[in-house]
């Protein structure tokens, strides 16, 4: 599979999966007016990618810094997709988070109470 | 207006610690650029940034709330439908802390629609509004509403109190719908 790369806009996250590498990133904002639009081929890629019959370890690393609402329903639907490709392999997932960001420290442990077949990791950054 | 009526207007949000109001027609470009100047505002105030962030979360989904309802009514289009893709959003401070406040007139026949979504909110507290959540994560949007219905709860949590919805009709087509949140 090609790559994916996609930079970030003010209200679209930055996007890059390396397939080859089994390294998936997203990093940024997340508010975009129809967010099933802008998340539909990512979600498909994704999906594609799980059905190879590859077994190696995949990495997942949210470095998320804002989404609204209805990217947060997306995120569900792409931790769904996640947490069943640990099923048969090795799924390590990382969330960043900014350690005065209350919110998104929320949203880690929220997404992280449904992982059953992947390991959840939350960690914290600071300014320094 | 004229200069007096104007120079009312400002004095107006002053008194009520308004620092910030836009009024007019909302895209999400508009949020876009207001989002951008709330942030440099709150940043120069030295506001922490889990607080910062939660104002900005609020302001998102209040303003794409009003786009959303906007967006409802395209294909109705009439003169009538103008009027509800204006919105009114002010930051202000007031003793209990910042205040988000979004405002747009909605159709009469889509009040009891909008008083269902919100009474699911009322009264409700943090554990209830998380449960909440992510059942309609798993829902999916209700029907009739183009965007995710999480975005009224997105605001719930956000808030350092309970959200203040008021419907006040203000003429036979028209109610002016608002939300105030305290963060």
């Amino acid at each position: 599979m090609d790559n994916l790369d996609i930079s970030a806009t003010e209200t679209t996250p930055e996007i890059k999966f390396d397939f080859s590498n089994h390294h998936f990133l997203f990093g940024g904002e997340s508010y975009p007016e129809h967010s099933d639009e802008f998340y539909r081929p990512i979600l498909e890629s994704i999906q594609q990618y799980s059905q190879n019959d590859s077994n190696e370890p995949a990495t997942f690393v949210f470095k998320l810094t804002y989404f609204n609402s209805s990217s947060a329903r997306v995120l569900m639907k792409l931790f769904e997709l996640i947490d069943e490709m640990g099923e048969n392999r090795e799924i390590n997932i990382e969330w960043h988070y900014h350690e005065e960001d209350d919110t998104m420290e929320e949203f880690g442990e929220d997404f992280s109470d449904d992982i059953e077949n992947a390991n959840f990791k939350l960690m914290s950054y600071s300014d320094d | 207006m004229d200069s007096i009526k104007f120079y009312e207007l400002q004095k107006t949000l002053k008194e009520n610690d308004i620092m910030f109001c836009y009024s007019g027609y909302v895209t999400q470009k508009i949020l876009v650029a207001i989002g951008e100047t709330i942030k440099k505002k709150l940043e120069v105030e030295e506001t922490d940034l889990g607080k910062t962030k939660k104002v900005f979360s609020i302001f998102v989904e209040g303003v794409q709330n009003v786009i959303r309802y906007s967006a409802d009514s395209i294909g109705e289009s009439n003169e009538l439908d103008n009027e509800v893709r204006y919105g009114i959003v002010t930051i202000g401070n007031n003793p209990e802390g910042i205040t988000v406040r979004c405002g747009n007139l909605i159709f009469n026949k889509d009040v009891n629609r909008m008083k269902e979504r919100v009474s699911l909110i009322e009264g409700k507290d943090k554990d209830e509004l998380k449960k909440l959540y992510k059942k309609q994560m798993m829902e999916g949007p209700e029907e009739g509403s183009k965007g995710a219905s999480l975005g009224f709860l997105e605001m719930a949590r956000r808030a350092g109190y309970p959200l203040e919805f008021s419907f006040e009709e203000v003429s036979d087509d028209y109610t002016f719908f608002c939300i105030n949140a305290i963060i």
